[in-house]
């Protein structure tokens, strides 16, 4: 296979954010997170659990609350804003100040016509929800007291308030407040702290389930306003709470600040079906710090906290047993490529939030030379940076501007800001040069290209590249340019790859759309064939000059791909190609890194798939008997990128989950027995 | 001032004509008379302190039959004849019912009373509790009298400082002038950003200081070129209120009262409970807690120096 010398990176500080709220869309299908450093994630529950877009944050913009209404997004935070998002051009699309200071909640009432507001002053906000905007409508009574969440009943006449020590129930129409459910404080030494019900819900048969800060999950009667069950879950927080309400509201979790999520729920203790009353029944401890974000879907809990992972269990009640659906998923890493690798020149430019780093792979084995570059671009966040193959410009872009940078160096780095760039460059959701780092391809809005020519004294505006005439499709996610600079590739969040041909300037040819997204495309440098990775683990070959499907690629569908590789729970998002052997293609996931040779037979579907150590016991004449086309690498975890340069030697950039999480904030101090 | 008969009960200036009759004299040797500043109460005849004979004095009088020991114990009641107080409170001479009872003791206690014994006063029950609650309501009366004594003081203070204050400020026209100069939007200089810069460290103060610093500049007319007075932008009091939120939330999460450890002691208990039981992260990881180690290198090397001493 080959032996290659490895640039081990291991300096790449990546720190994601804690997740801060969650909302599942059950149409859409979709689940929105929103982190602490303002950036809202939309991840696609059909297309195993592949996240779609990211909408990058903002300084400031401290989200408390997400909130579906159909297929718009609000979210609201403790800027005072209320903000909807622009879900195709993945910007926020205006924001509303409430006036009443920091926003702790939001939630929309059932019929999608209301939106509710929960303020720091104790009012409770009620904007109609209007075609393009929303509007305030009225006030309800003010109350003492910081309002923390809030529910709708279904029927949207009453809404349910939790602040500090008590409930309060409101009329929707005349604002009263209707009724007052006191909460207990924690007994023993906490009793001078007051109680925060941080999460409150208000099911169809006026029944209320509320989390507060003492740790216990109440059940409350909203008619009378009488508590019916008390349950002391924790000696911590209860910080969130969801009821399944668009099933048959029977189940209800609540999440701690232990990391434990505990599942409740509506069922009757004999077998018949009357006096269901509310038990405890799952604990899950999926987290090791606080869970402070949950979702219910049809079939899976969601939870989300400090320790930065979004963790899905499906409930086995709902899911067969022992299946590729009933296993616990844990997105711990984006699911895209955030270095960006210069072949020629050695240089790996690391994206964060906020700054971009660039380093210079050092010649030996010592460590690599930084030079940071730091950006503070008033308060919003990269979304997407790209570095030539050359090593000689950098440009990334937020939702408001692209900036271009010239890299030079003597003896160091120097990286100058190329002044005046091209109106057309706004807002910018994907930058790509091309290999001979003369153009600069960027997607902008209406799915179109912009192509711009860079070159040592100006930056040129050369052409858009469109779809066929009118037709408004998604903004795309992908870009990458074929080695010879014909063609360039694309692809959007629906699924489609479009082709175009950069002599001509025009439309190519299109892929045939596959029912998953992909989630990386690259361009062959010999062969011109476009090698595409969906989110399934499909691999695929398209050829650009005859515009059908390789060879190879048809062999490999119908033989099928092994359930190992397709029950891989991250997906591909790289992929690169070795100069010296053009059969290769080396693609790299979270927890290995894959060299394909496109010489090897395929494997068969009952043989090993990580045969690398058997093969290497093996003499050598019988090796080339049971050797396949997937040659598997898990030494190096957790990957953020692999990168082949031009002198062959293999950059491995690693984040060990270790380093994560050793950087979080503090959890909860849990005695255990012989500790 | 009168002599009150105890054997009578005849007040007199110059003492009891009567009693003088029977020869029994009246201040003076052999026998103290009790004089005291007081009305006699008509059943039991202890006397209570004197009450001017206003409308409150006969306000408070008790009426007939409400003595606090006339329902319990049967002490002294007796048949007394009206003093001069109680006419001029104009009550009627009716006693209480006890009295017909108490007759046969009557003599006794008299007698008790007029003999000259130098056993010491004995202060009934009814007197010291009276005594005490008049002291104690003198206690709050002055009490009351300091403190609005006080008020007043203070009040007058306040007044005198609101004076003062706006005699420093200026008039309201040069004030109207700044207001409408400051509401105009301008572009700033690097001077203007800077004097801005202080305002804005003071925003939560509120408007007063930046009236005052205006004061102060607009008086020194030679700088007034150079200084631009403008508002405060809104977004430092929202940024205020979002602190004071974040706080909120770090403070319920992670302030004071909630246990909580560190990254490094829950992976190590995870390494201490887990399949491979290995040591604590510190010791595992070679760049953590690098200061502590560095601190027990020099512990180490300080210790073998001192065991190498006494060695040598």
């Amino acid at each position: 296979m080959g032996e290659f010398k490895v640039h081990r990176v291991r300096f790449f500080d990546y720190m994601p954010s804690a997740i801060r709220t969650m909302a599942f869309n059950s149409q859409t299908e979709r689940l929105a997170v929103a982190r602490a450093d303002g950036a809202v994630e939309i991840f696609n529950f059909n297309d195993n659990f592949f996240q779609e877009k990211v909408i990058p944050g903002q300084d400031g913009r401290a989200i408390e609350a997400l909130c579906w209404v159909g297929h718009r997004l609000f979210s609201a935070g403790l800027n005072g804003e209320i903000t909807e998002y622009d879900l195709e051009n993945l910007r926020p699309q205006y924001t509303v100040d409430a006036y009443g200071g920091p926003i702790w909640t939001i939630s929309s009432n059932s019929q999608g016509t209301q939106l509710a507001v929960g303020c720091e002053d104790g009012t409770v906000k009620i904007f109609a929800i209007l075609e393009e905007r929303i509007q305030f409508q009225r006030n309800l009574n003010r109350h003492k007291g910081r309002i923390i969440s809030l529910c709708w009943h279904p029927s949207s006449a009453q809404i349910a308030a939790g602040m500090t020590d008590m409930i309060t129930i409101y009329d929707a129409e005349t604002g009263q407040a209707t009724r007052r459910l006191l909460v207990d404080r924690a007994m023993g030494a906490s009793k001078n702290k007051e109680v925060v019900v941080w999460s409150v819900g208000y099911l169809s048969d006026h029944t209320i389930i509320s989390g507060d800060s003492a740790g216990k999950v109440q059940i409350w009667n909203g008619l009378t306003g009488t508590l019916v069950r008390t349950y002391l879950v924790t000696k911590w927080d209860v910080l969130s709470l969801i009821i399944n309400a668009s099933q048959d509201e029977s189940s209800v979790i609540a999440g701690t600040s232990e990391g434990t999520v505990i599942q409740f729920q509506f069922i009757s203790s004999t077998l018949d079906q009357h006096d269901k009353e509310w038990v405890r029944t799952r604990t899950f401890r999926n987290h090791s710090h606080d869970v402070s974000a949950l979702a219910h879907t049809d079939t899976a809990v969601v939870s989300g906290g400090m320790d930065t992972q979004l963790v899905v269990r499906p409930l086995l009640d709902k899911v067969e047993k022992n299946t590729q659906e009933s296993a616990l998923r844990k997105i711990a890493f984006p699911h895209r490529s955030l270095v960006g690798c210069a072949k020629k020149a050695g240089l790996l430019l690391f994206q964060f939030p906020d700054r971009l780093e660039l380093w210079k792979l050092g010649e030996s084995e010592g460590h690599g030379e930084q030079h940071t570059h730091t950006h503070t671009l008033g308060e919003d966040h990269i979304c997407c940076s790209a570095l030539s193959a050359c090593g000689g410009w950098l440009a990334y872009s937020t939702v408001s501007s692209v900036r271009l940078y010239r890299i030079q160096y003597n003896k160091t780095i120097s990286i100058n800001k190329v002044p005046k760039l091209p109106k057309e460059l706004r807002s910018v959701h994907q930058l790509c040069f091309s290999s001979d780092s003369s153009k600069l391809f960027a997607s902008s809005c209406q799915s179109s290209v912009i192509v711009v020519a860079v070159s040592q004294q100006e930056c040129r505006y050369l052409h858009t590249l469109k779809h066929k005439t009118g037709e408004w499709k998604a903004r795309m996610h992908l870009l990458c340019a074929s080695d010879d600079g014909k063609w360039l590739a694309t692809a959007n969040t629906d699924c489609e790859i479009h082709i175009y041909n950069l002599h001509k300037m025009k439309l190519h040819c299109m892929v045939p759309v596959y029912n998953s997204c992909p989630t990386t495309i690259a361009i062959h440098p010999v062969t011109n064939n476009l090698i595409s990775v969906h989110a399934d683990q499909q691999i695929f070959e398209f050829s650009l000059v005859q515009k059908e499907y390789t060879q190879w690629s048809r062999r490999l569908q119908t033989q099928g791909l092994l359930s190992l590789w397709l029950e891989r729970d991250t997906p591909i998002t790289h992929i690169t190609f070795n100069p010296k052997n053009p059969d290769h293609i080396i693609l790299h996931d979270t927890y290995m890194f894959c060299i394909i040779d496109q010489s090897l037979p395929f494997p068969e579907l009952n043989a090993v798939l990580w045969n690398q150590m058997t093969l290497k016991n093996l003499p050598v004449s019988q090796r080339i008997g049971q050797s396949h086309a997937f040659k598997i690498c898990k030494i190096f975890q957790h990957l953020m990128c692999v990168s082949l340069l031009e002198d062959l030697s293999l950059v491995v950039v690693e984040r060990p989950l270790l380093d994560i999480m050793s950087q979080l904030p503090a959890p909860v101090r849990q005695k255990k027995f012989a500790t | 001032m009168f002599t009150l008969c105890l054997f009578t009960g005849l007040t007199s200036d110059t003492g009891c004509a009567s009693c003088a009759a029977a020869g029994l004299g009246s201040s003076g040797s052999g026998r103290r008379t009790r004089r005291r500043l007081g009305c006699s109460c008509r059943c039991c005849g202890r006397t209570q302190p004197t009450f001017p004979p206003t409308a409150a004095g006969r306000r408070r009088a008790r009426p007939p039959g409400t003595h606090p020991s006339a329902g319990g114990r049967r002490q002294r009641p007796q048949q007394r004849p009206q003093t001069r107080a109680e006419k001029q409170r104009g009550k009627a001479s009716s006693t209480s019912k006890t009295a017909d009872i108490e007759k046969p003791t009557e003599s006794f206690t008299l007698s008790l009373e007029s003999s000259d014994d130098e056993a010491p006063e004995e202060v009934t029950f009814e007197d010291s509790k009276a005594e005490a609650l008049r002291s104690m309501k003198q206690a709050l009366d002055t009490a009351r009298r300091e403190k609005e004594l006080l008020k007043e003081k203070r009040r007058k203070r306040q007044e005198l400082f609101q004076e003062q204050k706006k005699r420093k400020l200026l008039s309201a026209d040069v004030l109207e002038e700044i207001d409408s100069a400051s509401s105009k939007k301008q572009k700033q200089s690097e001077d203007e950003g800077e004097q801005e810069e202080k305002p804005e460290k003071e925003g939560g103060d509120g408007k007063k200081k930046k009236k005052k610093r205006s004061g102060k500049l607009a008086n020194a007319r030679n700088l007034k070129g150079k200084y631009t007075v403008t508002t405060v932008k809104e977004r430092t009091l929202a940024s205020f209120q979002q602190q004071v939120a974040e706080e909120f939330i770090r403070s319920r999460l992670y302030g004071p009262g909630t246990c909580r450890t560190t990254s490094n002691e829950m992976l190590s208990l995870q390494n201490k409970k887990g399949w491979n039981k290995s040591a604590a992260v510190q010791f595992v990881k070679k760049d953590w807690a690098s200061k502590e180690k560095a601190k027990a290198e020099k512990l180490k090397k300080r210790w073998l120096h001192k065991q190498q001493i006494p060695s040598c």
